[in-house]
């Protein structure tokens, strides 16, 4: 089910007035388990069953792991759930891609070896890394396992967050099942503003720049250089107010029911440096790389050379994650380069507002490169797409006014949200401003939203 | 205090939502019945704001003809079509009718009177039908079929009987007349975007069962097949028999013309459209029937080669689809009017035309 749709809204309202009006927790837990089930199965039930079979595993695996002290035991157990999750996630979402990858050594070796029709089941780069991060938490004894098999399947399969993220720690989520807390008023209000303020995100904007950026990136070299230069920076907003509207609809519905999600996103084009957006976009991914992959690498501990294979190792694979392509490879690629060559940068922002102006612009410049790599479908695509932005050739002029319109409107939030003014987008009830922006932001969704259907981008990770 | 606050604030983003709405969304069109053409119109002297695609103004004429202003000339053309002959996106002078009446005075020096007798969502079907009663009330010289999408010709070859004409059943409720009169079309476009289905136009259905379901992919293109058509011979031929009936029935005085959606590039470079070869062959065999069969794909082609226009799109849409734009509507236009010159010799009329209204 997509957060966009009707039903959704429909959904989330039903379980919201039930999990308020019902005392029993147990029963709360078995109608939110439910309600997570039919959502997932709502896109194809068929996947439903590899959910629960890597709920299973983990559950299994983190209930056996303190009741076995052999070291060498133990080590077999945290295998067995490695192998069995990334063997999963191989198999659906990288088979074929290393299929193809290897051609030339099938054709080498003479053997005729075939892709199979695989469809990628929606949501599994994320639970994986969630029932993953469970089992590694539990062997390296810093989380006890969970007892309820309810509990844990509720923490991989929770709704709001179970396709897209953001990626829970059971450290941060168990408790809170446990408890079942019923939300306060504050929170309540406060993930309905959250809820606005996603939609907003993807449906006004994000939507409304995937109008300008799909037709443009499918064929760039038909366009005009300015409608081109407008498309690049149009996948720039729409990736981020896609996945971040995506993100504050997950958190939002989850504080309706009276659970807390960590933040994902924290303005990431106001980075100062690399390291900084790594900061702030994809927050729960970042930090799962750099506590399961760069720090077991040995992290920035042994001396440069090592801390630059480390994170050259730990964003190529965090690109990969993305998706089974070498375009995502080489986007991950990029940025280890780029966190390797900006090290020298201080971690903190420049003290003069004009340095530090220039640290974002150049920032945000890294990283819009890098958006042409993840956007393309293929290298050949690529250049293409570099060649008519360097050696443009004519093209077709268009500027389409709301993309315009929702590209500004995403520049003046973020310029907002570094004065005083940021208030104002917080949304909070006792201002007065709050009603007329609230009012004024229902009415732009009724009447300005792209009718496309549009899925969240990150749903094909 | 504070549920003050809010009631003020939502109220005042309601009146203000209402108040911008009028300039920012689509004008509510109220249908009447016209007695003289006996069907039902667009509303006259109403001014609508086009505003989903791109941004235009028409004042409707008499008749309910879209800014059509009646000239004082007996050299008349009907232009027949979809939506494209309405112009909903363009400004008036920018219609396809009106560019018509000034390029056949450019090129021809013909005085002449457009009519865009067309109406959205109808197929040659709806255009037969009609015919005989424009062709009393107006008297034109000549009928031009404007066919954008070729099934609404071989619609002609249906079996079936006329579908109900959708909006053009019957006249506007008296709700709607009311919050036109109100300027409510901020309430009424909300309204529509909530219940109606954009793909279908009917109610929207809520759909709770479980998948597998594939997600329809951003920017979809609908290609619109109607079942059996394409499905050989007999079908195209029925249809240029019917075409050839309709020609003769007229006086010969029927000119059709072709303006699909192409070239397009919205998925990377389409010169061709899916219906050319069914098209060809259409037009081969109508022409033999002696019925001028105008082919605007090289001129569209040309528009995009020698200045990388499209005729199609406009900036809140998707280029090369959609309506035709002004540079479409040019092109038509002066293909039609170059056609036109040849047939438009002044000729005595055979009765007196039916009152058309005052010219504006």
């Amino acid at each position: 089910m997509n957060f966009a749709q009707l039903e959704y809204i429909l959904l989330l309202a039903a379980i919201v007035l039930v999990n308020w009006r019902l005392q029993l927790p147990n029963l709360r837990k078995a109608i939110l388990l439910a309600a997570s089930y039919y959502f997932y199965a709502y896109w194809d039930y068929r996947f439903a069953g590899l959910l629960a079979i890597s709920t299973l595993l983990d559950f299994t695996i983190g209930w056996t792991l303190p009741k076995v002290s052999q070291r060498s035991l133990r080590r077999l157990l945290l295998m067995v759930s490695l192998v069995g999750n990334l063997g999963l996630l191989g198999f659906f979402k990288y088979f074929n891609f290393f299929i193809d990858s290897a051609r030339p050594l099938w054709d080498g070796l003479g053997w005729r070896v075939e892709t199979l029709e695989i469809i990628l089941p929606i949501g599994i780069s994320f639970y994986t890394f969630q029932t993953l991060s469970y089992t590694i938490d539990v062997y390296r004894e810093r989380i006890p396992s969970c007892r309820s098999l309810v509990d844990f399947a509720i923490y991989v399969a929770f709704f709001p967050q179970l396709v897209a993220g953001p990626i829970v720690r059971a450290a941060e989520f168990l408790p809170q099942i446990e408890r079942m807390l019923k939300p306060r008023r504050e929170t309540f209000y406060a993930g309905l503003a959250q809820l606005l303020r996603g939609y907003v995100k993807k449906v006004l904007i994000a939507d409304s720049l995937a109008t300008l950026v799909d037709p443009v990136m499918a064929g760039p070299e038909l366009y005009a250089w300015p409608t081109v230069v407008l498309a690049v920076f149009g996948y720039a907003g729409q990736i981020y107010a896609d996945f971040a509207g995506y993100s504050d609809i997950a958190i939002g519905s989850a504080r309706l029911l009276g659970f807390e999600l960590p933040e994902n996103f924290r303005h990431p084009y106001l980075a100062h440096s690399p390291r900084d957006f790594w900061r702030r976009w994809h927050i729960t991914l970042s930090t799962w790389l750099r506590d399961y992959v760069y720090i077991p690498l040995g992290g920035s501990h042994f001396g440069t050379l090592v801390t630059g294979r480390n994170l050259l190792v730990t964003m190529t694979l965090g690109g990969l994650w993305h998706g089974a392509s070498w375009n995502f490879v080489l986007w991950g690629f990029w940025h280890g380069w780029m966190l390797i060559a900006t090290r020298r940068w201080s971690d903190q922002p420049p003290p003069s507002p004009v340095r530090h102006a220039l640290r974002i612009a150049s920032t945000f410049a890294i990283v819009l490169v890098g958006w042409t790599l993840f956007r393309t479908t293929d290298l050949t695509h690529f250049a293409t797409l570099w060649r008519q932005l360097l050696l443009p050739q004519a093209g077709y002029l268009w500027l389409p006014p709301q993309p315009l319109i929702a590209l500004a409107a995403l520049a003046i939030e973020h310029v907002l949200w570094m004065t005083r003014y940021r208030e104002l987008l917080e949304l909070k009830p006792d201002r007065w401003t709050t009603p007329w922006l609230v009012g004024l932001a229902l009415a732009a969704l009724l009447l300005f939203a792209p009718t496309a259907f549009r899925p969240f981008v990150y749903f094909q990770f | 205090m504070m549920i003050k606050h809010w009631i003020i604030g939502l109220l005042g983003a309601f009146l203000l939502t209402w108040i911008a709405g009028r300039s920012l969304v689509d004008s509510i069109l109220v249908r009447v019945a016209d007695p003289v053409l006996q069907a039902i119109t667009l509303r006259p002297d109403d001014l609508i704001a086009w505003r989903s695609e791109g941004w235009g103004l028409t004042l409707v004429g008499p008749h309910g003809l879209p800014g059509w202003q009646p000239r004082d000339t007996d050299l008349r053309v009907a232009l027949w079509g979809d939506s494209q002959v309405e112009g909903v996106c363009v400004d008036d002078v920018d219609k396809i009718h009106r560019q018509v009446i000034t390029l056949a005075a450019q090129v021809a020096g013909i005085d002449c009177d457009c009519l865009p007798v067309g109406r959205s969502g109808t197929d040659a079907r709806d255009w037969r039908q009609r015919m005989p009663i424009v062709q009393a009330v107006f008297q034109p010289r000549c009928h031009v079929w404007l066919i954008t999408d070729l099934d609404d010709l071989t619609a002609l070859a249906d079996p079936a009987p006329l579908p109900p004409a959708g909006p053009w059943a019957r006249e506007s409720p008296a709700w709607v007349r009311v919050l036109a009169e109100l300027r409510g079309e901020a309430l009424f476009s909300g309204a529509k975007r909530l219940l109606l289905n954009p793909d279908t136009g009917g109610l929207r259905s809520l759909d709770f069962s479980l998948g597998p379901r594939t997600a329809p992919a951003p920017n979809a293109e609908t290609t619109a097949n109607s079942p059996g058509v394409g499905d050989g011979e007999p079908r195209l031929d029925m249809v240029t028999s019917q075409v050839a009936e309709v020609a003769t029935s007229f006086g010969e005085s029927l000119i059709l013309v072709y303006a699909p959606a192409t070239p397009r590039i919205h998925n990377g470079w389409q010169g061709s459209h899916p219906d050319d070869e069914r098209f060809e062959t259409l037009r081969d065999a109508i022409s033999a029937r002696g019925i001028e069969v105008l082919d605007l794909r090289p001129d569209f082609l040309e528009l995009w080669n020698g200045e990388r226009k499209l005729p199609r799109g406009f900036p809140n849409g998707t280029p090369g689809l959609g309506h035709l734009n002004r540079d479409g509507n040019r092109i038509v236009a002066s293909r039609i009017a170059a056609a036109l010159s040849s047939r438009l010799l002044p000729a005595p009329s055979t009765a007196e035309p039916i009152s058309l209204g005052n010219p504006r």
